[in-house]
């Protein structure tokens, strides 16, 4: 099923970055975790308590799925994008392409 | 005490069905970053860990209070603002309230999710007024 979005908001850079960490492979919590470190080039560091927040409200939203691994010993609930997370990750990408796009040409810094 | 039993009652503070679901996982991650930190020797970890529990747990119960006031608030006057507008188009707004205002509650704006609140709590108001004048209309009994 193709998910539109039509009432995008902006995302905060926490969601953008579990989204995004998720968009190319399912991911257990602490995975996420260095994941997000990584992505931010460690400017992002999330607290155990903050990404399960997050996780929350994605899971309620259905942005996201959490199912059951079965080849790790430890941790076995893992994390998945939803198509509608997917759309809501383009949709927020598109916004910020655009953002970038103006700022780069008032700036007069195309080319540069 | 270990520091991880003392995390362990901290999560406590959350609603009880984000405990059931999350609690084990929350901790075993803790567990893994904690023997991380002990390599690094990041030295706000435990407090930054601390905090961040009390601070979520209190942001779910605001969540949790708010929602269960909307449906507590007593029906009073009819609200004619906004009756021009379609039950469809009430029940969207609302929906769209109820968004903002979590999503208020996540960015810690309290004043800006009170509004949402209060906003929600007009359109069911107007939704039901509607609702009950149209079943009116439509049995064509006025009791």
């Amino acid at each position: 099923m193709r998910h539109v979005v039509t009432d995008a908001k902006p995302l905060s850079e926490p969601v953008v970055l579990i989204l995004t960490s998720l968009a190319s492979e399912p991911k257990h919590g602490y995975a996420l975790l260095k994941d997000v470190d990584e992505l931010s080039k460690g400017r992002v560091r999330l607290s155990t308590g903050t990404l399960y927040g997050a996780i929350h409200r994605l899971l309620e939203d259905r942005w996201i799925e959490r199912f059951e691994q079965e080849d790790t010993s430890r941790d076995k609930q893992a994390y998945r994008l939803t198509a509608r997370g997917r759309a809501q990750l383009h949709a927020e990408i598109e916004r910020l392409r655009h953002l970038l796009q103006s700022a780069t040409t008032r700036l007069g810094l195309r080319g540069a | 005490m270990r520091v991880s039993d003392f995390y362990r009652g901290l999560l406590l503070l959350y609603p009880a069905d984000f405990r059931r679901q999350f609690s084990e996982e929350i901790v075993s991650v803790f567990e893994q970053r904690a023997r991380d930190q002990a390599t690094s020797g990041e030295p706000a970890f435990f407090a930054v860990e601390f905090v961040s529990i009390v601070k979520g747990a209190s942001t779910m119960w605001l969540t949790k209070i708010l929602s269960v006031k909307s449906e507590l608030v007593p029906p009073e006057a009819p609200d004619t603002a906004g009756s021009f507008l379609t039950l469809a188009e009430l029940a969207e707004r609302r929906s769209t309230a109820i968004k903002n205002m979590v999503a208020s509650i996540a960015k810690h704006d309290f004043i800006n999710a009170r509004q949402y609140s209060d906003e929600e709590v007009r359109l069911k108001r107007l939704i039901q007024n509607v609702g009950s004048a149209d079943s009116v209309a439509e049995s064509g009994t006025a009791w």
